[in-house]
């Protein structure tokens, strides 16, 4: 009686369920995995999981290839760690100089197919990717014979694992746990083979669709607060202290959980017409509660303008991760999970949990469904995403002002406007000022460092993807980037895949482009190198033969002015611009310019030509110098003056500002 | 309004240093030919981009985007400002931080950034050169209540104080550094933020070890703004001096400071109001140019003003507590006895012995 009862929340659930995938009917499985996990209160983990693995591929199989993630961090030799020591990570969140509790592991003990054979002798550990032999990220496993295409083998892996002090968005901190990356995963199976390579520092994943049953058992505190990929099926106590989840995941191609004794569960649905409903919970760190509100109104801002822009969100729940401070966890996605990130003092002008809580949520779309190859393409989920994430934050919240934390302290400069997109992708400029090393096509696990991959992977593509918007057309880019989704969603797309959709939608020019700035290592940067004007004037010197030759003496007014002005391509890469001429008494022209050459001259004669700009509507944002994109033919030194006198003032200010700090001052 | 009491006090310092307003004028002078030197690189480098540029129409009509021009204008030239980074660390409290990722200590590469970044160092160093010299002539003009608006004098007493004066100047900047290094980013380094478990925890001692280095600074200038004062009044053994404004400052923590923190607030009272009211002048005319120069500039002469006020005050504060309190006059002394014979019923006290 006991146990119906206990069953009842689950199967109400089950009947409550709402009606799922609008984005398209059940995605053939690939990779499917049923876990049975233990996750001790040290943060230890031993498993069994059976993988059922079908080759869907026209490629025969003789070995499998296995991700063991967690050896990231096993020791100091492994590729992640090295290359994060060279400063080719992306990110150093986490990292830890002298802690044991920085490392983890992940052990297969034994891999058996489902009649019992065993394959433990046949594993190996392999780097493809650096040959790095120390490196444990990575295991094959030959296989008795090949599968074949069309075959589907099951076979069963004993393993176990440490979880690391959070790292790189895995692991624990205090009471909290974030579980990624944390079982025997395979790689994806191509046509060519195993898609499959070892952990990098700046790269994320890769992997195929497929279902998910996964039962947990975890320490009692956690009880209640456990949240995981997919649906929660069912939750009770288990003998030795422990409670026993169980999750159940359909069409997802990875499955995180996270438990937390201080979690405060908070649920709410989203309904909007024409979209899917979707239950919202909200695991929220009770400190952060003043913004939980704005975790939601977030949340559904994301659930409707992807919905609407590019797919709709075809699961039945979301889970919302608030992480602790200093968990080195935030910002990362799941399939129907994700890890957002606030802090205590968060003033609503910042955007944030705003800007994380949509942009993660926004990977559901790109990484979660479309689910691209992030080893080789990450720009295809972090860049579009950046672009889809700026694009709804600014119809949902506006353009926000600077903000300076100061020891701590949030201060709000509303007279200063940080613009989307382009304020949160200078990055992207600040990098090719300094580096240019990799083009967005280069794999992006063998791009120098984390510089290069952040600025390819997030702000170029980002950048590009505006400046598509602003130059082809609002309406068109909507119709690519809804075409893009849902004809490869759950289908792996890769960069071509794109350019032909936006060749298809928007036309060559438009496909050329995207691919000319994905092709290119430096920026774009068009500059007006000359422009002047001056009184027309008649000819000079003999004109005419025999009897009508007459010598012309110049006449600085024939009527008229003449004018020349030069337009260059200083940077590496082109893009459709156009160069406006404008003329005294207000008249304008404008003509459009490629930027296949290295420059363009203008000659004009007729009104006075007082500025040329090129792209004067600010459509390409991937210039990397807006400032040398105009040039008037007159000075007009008002706007330097006033602002060196400004400026001087404060000076003034600052100097006197030593004294009162006492640096030997008056007082 | 008691004579000892801080209002009565910083008043008086106040009209001290208006005494001296030749000299303050001349600060202000020097102040505005430093800053401008400063600046030079950076408005030349702004005539260089703006004026032929569309840019400077957007800026002058106040359409364009602020941002976008400032970012790319330090991006592309990195030669005129340098590496802003290392104020940014500084001001913001990020260089006192440990990091898991093993930030570098605080202060590393402050002092060898380029650009105008650097060259901050460089004037603020010269500013403080230039203020501690001065700082002797006020200490003397304050101390000789006679001759205040005499250049001349003042200059003498730059001169005779010049050398305690520097010592005391670079004591000071030694001392808030220390400071700066040990009280604030010091105890950074014995945790790890993230390590907490809350933020408000994080942030509680990062502002607890503000609090601390600001405490400790703020006691240190007024250990060195007592003895310049001590210094002026004819102190002239600096080590003396020093001693007299430690243990004058000790004797009176919490008064002292109490001036400190009232000449803090005042001093920053006119650049406030002139960040929400000044006029900003549009670059062409030059009638305006004027009125709003003179404005600024009586901004920041109220500011060392009141810098110099502060000395003053000091002064005023030392001198009287050495003035020696004039006891009350004691009423006569009588002694009432009564005696079994009535005609001695009243007689006069011998005097008491001294």
């Amino acid at each position: 009686m006991i146990r119906l009862r206990a069953a009842w929340p689950a199967v109400l659930a089950a009947l409550l369920a709402p009606a799922r995938l609008d984005a398209g009917p059940r995605v053939p499985a690939v990779a499917s995995y049923t876990i049975e996990a233990h996750v001790s209160a040290e943060h230890g983990i031993t498993g069994k999981e059976t993988v059922r693995f079908t080759n869907r591929t026209r490629f025969s199989f003789d070995d499998l290839r296995l991700h063991l993630y967690l050896n990231a961090w096993k020791n100091d030799r492994s590729t992640w760690l090295t290359e994060q020591a060279r400063g080719a990570g992306r990110n150093d969140r986490g990292m830890r100089a002298k802690d044991a509790s920085r490392w983890g592991f992940a052990e297969i003990h034994r891999i058996s197919l489902e009649d019992g054979t065993d394959l433990t002798p046949a594993l190996k550990y392999v780097s493809p990717d650096d040959g790095n032999p120390d490196d444990r990220t990575l295991v094959s496993v030959a296989l008795p014979r090949p599968v074949a295409p069309g075959e589907t083998l099951v076979f069963r892996v004993d393993w176990e694992g440490k979880f690391p002090r959070a790292v790189a968005r895995t692991g624990w901190k205090d009471d909290y746990l974030l579980g990624a990356q944390w079982f025997p995963k395979l790689g994806v199976a191509t046509d060519h083979g195993w898609n499959a390579h070892q952990f990098h520092a700046a790269t994320e994943f890769f992997a195929d669709f497929g279902d998910y049953d996964v039962t947990l058992t975890l320490p009692k505190a956690v009880k209640g607060r456990v949240g995981a990929t997919g649906v929660l099926k069912d939750e009770a106590d288990f003998p030795g202290d422990l409670v026993r989840v169980h999750f159940a995941a359909e069409d997802v191609h990875d499955f995180a959980f996270t438990a937390c004794p201080r979690f405060e569960v908070v649920r709410d649905t989203f309904s909007a017409p024409g979209l899917p409903n979707v239950d919202i919970v909200l695991l929220l760190q009770p400190d952060h509660r003043p913004v939980r509100d704005r975790y939601l109104k977030a949340v559904k801002a994301g659930l409707v303008d992807y919905g609407k822009r590019y797919l709709p969100y075809p699961y039945p729940v979301i889970t919302v991760v608030d992480p602790p401070w200093g968990s080195h966890t935030e910002g990362m996605e799941y399939p129907t999970l994700f890890v957002g990130g606030a802090r205590e003092l968060a003033p609503a002008a910042a955007h944030s949990p705003e800007g994380v809580t949509i942009h993660e949520f926004g990977h559901q779309v790109f990484y979660g469904m479309l689910a691209s190859n992030e080893f080789e393409e990450a720009h295809l989920d972090e860049g579009f995403n950046t672009y889809a994430t700026l694009r709804t934050l600014k119809s949902a919240f506006g353009d926000p002002p600077l903000v300076v934390r100061f020891f701590g302290l949030p201060v709000v400069f509303p007279s200063v406007v940080l613009p989307y997109p382009v304020a949160a992708n200078e990055r992207f400029h600040r990098w090719t000022q300094s580096s240019r090393s990799d083009a967005t096509d280069v794999p992006s696990f063998r791009q120098l460092d984390g510089g290069a991959v952040r600025a390819n992977a997030y702000n170029r593509t980002a950048l590009l993807l505006a400046s598509a918007e602003r130059t082809f057309g609002a309406e068109t880019w909507a119709k690519v980037m809804k075409t893009y989704a849902t004809r490869w969603a759950f289908k792996h797309p890769a960069s071509a895949d794109f350019i032909a959709v936006v060749r298809e939608v928007a036309g060559d020019a438009a496909a050329n482009a995207v691919a000319g700035i994905w092709s290119a290592a430096g920026p774009v940067d068009y500059a007006v190198t000359s422009a002047s004007t001056r009184r027309a004037r008649g000819p000079s010197g003999y004109t005419g033969e025999g009897e009508a030759r007459t010598l012309a003496t110049p006449k600085d007014d024939a009527g008229g002015w003449e004018s020349l002005a030069v337009v260059q391509r200083l940077g590496e890469a082109t893009w459709p611009v156009e160069v406006e001429l404008r003329f005294e008494g207000g008249a304008k022209l404008r003509r459009p310019w490629i930027g296949d050459e290295r420059w363009i001259r203008y000659r004009i004669t007729g009104p006075k030509l007082v500025a040329v700009e090129v792209d004067p509507d600010h459509q390409c944002l991937l210039d990397a110098n807006p400032l040398n994109n105009g040039r008037l033919t007159e000075e007009a030194p008002e706007a330097s003056r006033r602002w060196a006198a400004r400026l001087r003032f404060w000076a003034q200010n600052a100097l006197e500002f030593f004294a009162l700090l006492g640096l030997a001052g008056l007082s | 309004m008691k004579r000892d009491s801080i209002l009565a006090v910083a008043t008086r310092g106040l009209v001290s240093a208006l005494e001296t307003w030749k000299a303050i004028l001349l600060f202000l002078v020097l102040n505005a030919v430093l800053a401008a030197a400063f600046l030079h690189p950076l408005a030349s480098a702004l005539h260089t981009t703006l004026d032929k540029s569309p840019w400077a129409e957007r800026l002058g009509a106040g359409d364009a985007d602020l941002h976008t021009f400032f970012t790319a204008f330090t991006r592309t030239r990195p030669d005129v400002l340098g590496d802003l980074e290392k104020w940014d660390e500084v001001v913001t409290g990020e260089g006192g931080e440990r990091r898991s990722s093993g930030k570098a200590a605080p202060l590393s590469g402050f002092f060898g950034t380029t650009g105008l970044s650097g060259s901050a160092v460089a004037y603020a160093a010269l500013a403080s050169l230039l203020a501690a010299l001065f700082s002797g002539g006020f200490a003397g003009r304050f101390g000789a209540e006679r001759d205040r608006t005499s250049l001349a004098a003042f200059g003498a007493d730059a001169a005779r104080f010049a050398v305690p004066s520097l010592l005391f100047g670079a004591l000071s900047l030694a001392g808030i550094l220390a400071a700066y290094r040990w009280v604030y980013a010091g105890p950074g380094t014995l945790y790890e933020a993230d390590d907490l478990r809350y933020e408000w925890e994080a942030t509680g001692l990062l502002l607890l070890r503000l609090g601390a280095f600001l405490l400790v600074a703020g006691y240190l200038r007024l250990v060195v703004v007592y003895a310049r004062a001590a210094m002026g009044q004819g102190a002239t053994n600096p080590f003396a001096a020093l001693m007299s404004g430690f243990g004058f400052v000790l004797g009176r923590p919490a008064r002292t400071l109490a001036i400190e923190i009232f000449f803090g607030v005042l001093g920053v009272l006119p650049l406030v109001a002139w960040a929400f009211v000044g006029p900003v002048w549009n670059g062409g005319e030059l009638a305006d140019f004027a009125l709003i120069l003179a404005g600024q500039q009586l901004v920041v002469l109220l500011r060392i003003l009141t810098r110099a006020g502060h000395l003053g005050a000091a002064s005023v504060y030392l001198k009287r507590s050495k003035e020696p309190v004039s006891p009350a006059a004691a009423p006569p002394l009588r002694v009432a006895a009564e005696l079994s014979n009535p005609r001695s019923a009243e007689e006069p006290a011998a005097a008491p012995a001294p």
